[in-house]
């Protein structure tokens, strides 16, 4: 008897072992709950409640009803707790909770989200809100994501959202399926020192003008170009669709015919002429981040990429540069004007079963509109999703290139339409900037590799 | 003989339950997905549609995926020719009576307990970078102009540059196993042959390596398993997209089943056949490898 008890007790104690090892998963995330914060000092909560009395005094938010939660309203983050954008969105929590009574549970999840998040959508796990890439959410989630247009319309989001950036992504997830915020434009960063000491007044708009300033920052001295091999793509591609626009580089990824594209082989050729005339850094394509760097050691004036770029360099080499940017130039017989430029962000989404969606939509309006959208932007060097905060980071110097925008492009301009194809391109691309293939080479192994 | 069934059962069934639950249900929904058509991984069975063979006739005649294999080829052969011979060298090295064995032992495995991301980064940043990486300043010190200027990041070397990164990081695990192997043979088995006249080397191939090759076997099915789910080194290889220079079976894998940086398509029927076929590459190797490698009826 003693004997088939012990057996009994047992195998119950290696099911519960068994079964703890395979649980606590969220234990492991990070995990913070408004209301379960580290306990603060009375000095502390007393200046903060004054600092948030005199801050909401000024707020729109005043008088703004809130819708009521049923418990805790769940956020899934892409950012991990130590994130500058989670310090911000952390603190845009707090007042929420404050001004609504609702709590909310974040999961800082990190990059990994990406990985997941679909699978626990679709498995019906308690998630009010999450936030990820702009287009991962417009191309792949949409169809898990409540469409929030009758909620933002209500909520007066058109006049405290960019028009541009929120056209772009309706475009391709069909509805406001997410509100963007931290966004990103492109173009051409430079060093402004590096041009004027090279006599440099206008930024160039047509690539003749480019090509001269090109040969005017190397009789200065300086490399004109930076290139990491990460982005060789975005390169070619920026200036591909220069000539036949996202759609013409989008249909020559899907359907073939490089070798008959004559806009294919000039851009190819005119990114040959830069390498011939040694307008890249000597490292050039190096690898990311290694050329990008050489922008803050004052040898390389320019680079084609975001506007995180700028933040990216100071981090990196602590160098202090006045930065300049302009859109990317127009090419000759070119379908696309220079205020055609890729965009993206992020993007807060909620749940399409969530319970608690108007409160949800409460606090990413908190999030990405007015003053913590204006603490984001500061917070992490990005451009604010409410274009009524005027205030834009000191080392950001695109403000009138992005607000002056008439069209997007997607990441790579497209030359992403055929993930198959593209792991070939970028090869192919790469050897192009390294020189170790001509213009018609790359055309024709290019064609070659897409009729495989 | 009651009791003993009724304990057999109790002891067994949770272990039953819980490989048929979270192990063989995922495997068998695995491989029936690599038949149809899906989406989403975790799309519901109305959501799926049959097209027989479909997703492996595409996958092996997919430019990208062929590459991959091929890359997971050379990974396989050439990085287990080289992991399996230092570890081999150094296990033989260590066990020789060199002193500060516990020392060497511990330095050489320590890469296995640093994460592969720490390690690859140190690699990219502090080895191969051509303005101030390890390889760039010995070539100036030296006055060695090609070494200087060598990119080992270019297209045409960053597969090899990436091998020699994991192959460091590898050597240190397959050494323990071949040190243990080699600690079990009784020393008085190479104290007879010494006193045979036998020298070193002869010892090394007619006693050491026919004694290992139970521990061969092992070490090559493990090389297997680790080399087929390689991903770490070539993410961090390639950030931003896929390169074919460093691209492999399973990082494709991640690409088409959770999209990559810009969205791009997603095909969960596609991914599951890759899986499959990932997994019958173990099982071949292994099949293979307990079929050529013939254990001794001695071992210790």
């Amino acid at each position: 008897m003693r004997k088939k008890l012990l057996c009994v007790m047992m195998s119950a104690a290696m099911v519960a072992t068994m079964f703890t090892g395979c649980g606590g998963g969220s234990d492991a995330n990070e995990t913070t709950k408004g209301t379960t914060e580290a306990p603060e000092t009375e000095d502390e909560k007393e200046t903060e409640e004054e600092t948030d009395k005199e801050t909401d005094a000024d707020s729109d938010n005043e008088d703004k009803e809130y819708a009521k939660a049923d418990g805790d309203i769940i956020y899934w983050s892409m950012w991990n707790s130590t994130d500058p954008q989670a310090e911000a969105i952390q603190e845009a929590i707090d007042a929420y909770e404050e001004a609504s009574g609702n709590t909310v549970k974040v999961e800082w999840k990190g990059r990994d989200i990406q990985k997941i998040i679909q699978a626990q959508l679709d498995a019906g796990e308690d998630i009010d809100l999450f936030d990820e890439d702009y287009y991962r959410i417009a191309q792949s989630y949409a169809d898990s994501c409540l469409d929030l247009t009758d909620m933002a319309e209500a909520a007066d989001y058109e006049s405290k959202s960019r028009e541009v950036i929120v056209d772009a992504f309706v475009e391709e997830a069909g509805s406001l399926k997410g509100i963007p915020y931290q966004p990103y434009t492109s173009g051409i960063f430079y060093n402004k020192a590096i041009f004027e000491e090279a006599g440099i007044e206008e930024e160039p708009e047509t690539w003749e003008e480019f090509l001269d300033v090109c040969e005017k920052i190397k009789e200065a001295g300086y490399s004109p170009l930076a290139l990491d091999d990460a982005y060789v793509l975005y390169n070619y591609g920026y200036h591909l669709a220069r000539y036949i626009g996202q759609d013409g580089v989008k249909e020559l990824c899907t359907e073939g015919g490089w070798a008959d594209s004559e806009e294919a082989l000039k851009a190819a050729e005119d990114m040959v002429y830069l390498i011939e005339n040694e307008y890249f850094e000597s490292g050039a394509p190096g690898i990311y981040p290694a050329s990008e760097n050489t922008m803050g050691y004052d040898e390389s004036a320019m680079i084609v990429m975001a506007s995180w770029t700028p933040n990216e360099v100071q981090q990196n080499t602590e160098a202090e540069i006045e930065w300049g940017m302009f859109n990317y130039p127009t090419v000759e017989g070119g379908k696309d004007e220079q205020t055609v430029a890729n965009i993206g962000g992020q993007a807060l989404a909620i749940s399409k079963d969530s319970k608690n969606a108007e409160a949800a939509f409460d606090l990413i309006m908190m999030i990405t509109t007015g003053e913590y959208d204006q603490k984001i932007s500061l917070a992490t060097n990005s451009i604010p999703a409410d274009p009524t905060n005027e205030e834009w980071p000191e080392i950001l110097p695109c403000k009138d290139e992005f607000e002056s925008l008439t069209g997007t492009y997607e990441w790579n301009m497209g030359l992403n339409a055929n993930s198959d194809f593209q792991t070939v391109l970028k090869d192919l691309v790469l050897k192009l900037f390294e020189g170790s293939l001509s213009a018609e080479e790359f055309i024709s192994e290019a064609d070659a590799s897409f009729s495989k | 003989m009651k009791k003993n069934k009724t304990m057999i059962i109790c002891f067994i069934t949770p272990a039953i339950v819980t490989f048929v639950l979270m192990y063989l249900y995922p495997v068998i929904r695995t491989v029936l997905m690599s038949f149809f058509k899906v989406e989403k991984v975790t799309a519901g069975l109305s959501e799926w549609s049959f097209n027989g063979l479909d997703n492996y006739i595409s996958l092996f005649s997919t430019e990208a995926f062929l590459i991959s294999m091929s890359n997971l080829l050379k990974i396989w052969i050439v990085g287990g020719v080289v992991v399996l011979s230092l570890s081999l060298l150094f296990a033989v090295i260590l066990t020789s009576g060199v002193r500060g064995k516990n020392f060497f032992r511990a330095v050489i495995y320590l890469p296995n307990v640093i994460s592969a991301v720490a390690l690859a980064s140190m690699w990219i940043q502090f080895i191969f970078n051509n303005r101030f990486g390890l390889i760039h300043s010995i070539g100036e010190s030296l006055g060695i102009r090609s070494l200087e200027r060598l990119n080992m990041l270019s297209s045409d070397n960053k597969f090899w540059a990436m091998l020699i990164a994991f192959c460091f990081g590898a050597v240190g695990y397959y050494m323990l196993i071949f040190l243990s192997g080699i600690e079990r043979i009784p020393s008085d088995i190479y104290e007879a042959a010494t006193l045979d006249g036998a020298t070193k080397p002869k010892q090394f191939t007619l006693i050491t390596l026919p004694l290992l090759k139970g521990v061969f076997k092992t070490n090559l099915t493990f090389w297997s398993v680790h080399t087929i789910s390689f991903y770490v080194w070539s993410q961090m290889f390639s950030p931003v997209d896929t390169e074919a220079s460093t691209i492999v079976p399973v990082q494709y894998m991640m690409n088409i089943v959770f999209g990559s940086k810009s969205g791009s398509e997603r095909d969960a029927g596609k991914g599951a056949a890759i899986g499959v076929t990932l997994a019958l590459m173990v099982v071949l190797v292994f099949f293979l490898f307990n079929k050529l490698i013939k254990e001794e009826e001695v071992e210790y």
